[in-house]
């Protein structure tokens, strides 16, 4: 998997492209959680380009949201798709995440 | 509602067979609790599922249960099931390895069992029953695992906060085998329910072992007679 790191504001926005399996959970942990955990931070993760996630990678969006709770900060997923989405409902994590539609709309609303 | 604060794991935290066994355990007689049909073998399955999948051995979708690494973990019991896995001329559900290790129960007892004597949490006991039937009990040496867990498990079923992924996978299969129920019974708890029902759903494998067990239970109920009919 392949994490493209942007800005918009006081937004970071990491753009994920490829399967977020064990090793692509590997590769978003190392991405996602110095920014999360070196102080009240403002992260959006793009799933436009992913369409397959596994068991590990909902444990790092597990400790990812845990760790911005810590910290006060905001954490935002935005365009998944609609197979992608259902196993968040599945697993009951779209009670727990911020699942945005539109990423653009959300940060405008979040501004 | 005031936010009881998530209690860190104070040391490295014991294996999920071992932990599942210990809490099934009643603290007082050293015998099991009561549970489901097979509850404890699902729940055991579950747990060295997911001892794999946090050795970062395995991983799953909804669909199957992948090896990611064939690399021994020197855990024998956790290294024996990798390989019975990694066999496997393709990949299977987590429901069909499921059934697989829960038709080793008596094996991941055993050890388990053992592995907590080995570590002074428990103690063996033989006892007579009728004076013939040898009865084996394994009381409580040192109860701090047990009230580290339950303190940790109690904050996070009362409060807010979030589980750590290991957490989240404990209350699923505590949650799957009935045995949260019989741990947590209190009323606070009870009232609780529509929280640990979010956390028990966030873990795959224990999904799967809750289901498993209400499968078997509901195939029992229709084959039993009503009674008086």
């Amino acid at each position: 998997m392949q994490v493209t790191s942007s800005a918009r504001g006081a937004w970071t926005i990491l753009s994920l492209e490829g399967k977020v399996d064990t090793a692509g959970a590997e590769i978003l942990k190392a991405a996602l959680l110095p920014l999360l955990s070196a102080g009240p931070a403002s992260v959006a993760l793009d799933f436009a380009k992913v369409a397959y996630i596994t068991s590990a990678g909902f444990r790092v969006l597990l400790l990812a949201e845990k760790e911005q709770r810590k910290n006060n900060g905001r954490l935002l997923l935005a365009h998944l798709g609609p197979d992608l989405r259902n196993f968040f409902e599945i697993a009951g994590l779209h009670t727990v995440l911020r699942l945005v539609p539109d990423l653009d709309a959300a940060l405008a609303a979040e501004c | 509602m005031s936010t009881p604060a998530s209690t860190p794991h104070p040391h490295a935290p014991l294996p999920f067979v071992e932990e599942i066994l210990l809490l099934a355990l009643d603290d007082s007689t050293g015998a099991l609790r009561p549970m489901p049909v097979m509850g404890l073998d699902y729940a055991l399955a579950g747990a060295l599922l997911a001892d794999l999948a946090l050795a970062n051995r395995i991983d799953t979708d909804p669909e199957k249960l992948v090896v990611i690494d064939r690399a021994p973990t020197g855990d024998p019991l956790l290294d024996r099931a990798l390989g019975t896995i990694a066999s496997s001329p393709a990949p299977q559900s987590v429901a069909h390895w499921l059934g697989v290790f829960a038709s080793e129960r008596a094996t991941l007892e055993r050890a388990a069992l053992e592995r907590l004597v080995a570590r002074g949490i428990l103690a063996e006991q033989e006892k007579k029953f009728l004076w013939v039937f040898g009865v084996r009990r394994y009381p409580t040496v040192d109860n701090q695992e047990r009230v580290e867990v339950r303190t940790r498990l109690s904050a996070l079923i009362l409060g807010d906060d979030l589980p750590d992924p290991r957490d989240a996978i404990l209350i699923s299969l505590l949650t799957a085998s009935h045995l949260l129920s019989r741990i947590f019974d209190e009323p606070r708890y009870h009232a609780r329910g529509e929280r640990i029902a979010t956390l028990a759903r966030m873990d795959l494998v224990g999904r799967e072992v809750a289901a498993a067990i209400d499968t078997l239970a509901r195939v029992l109920r229709s084959a039993t007679p009503v009674m008086g009919m």
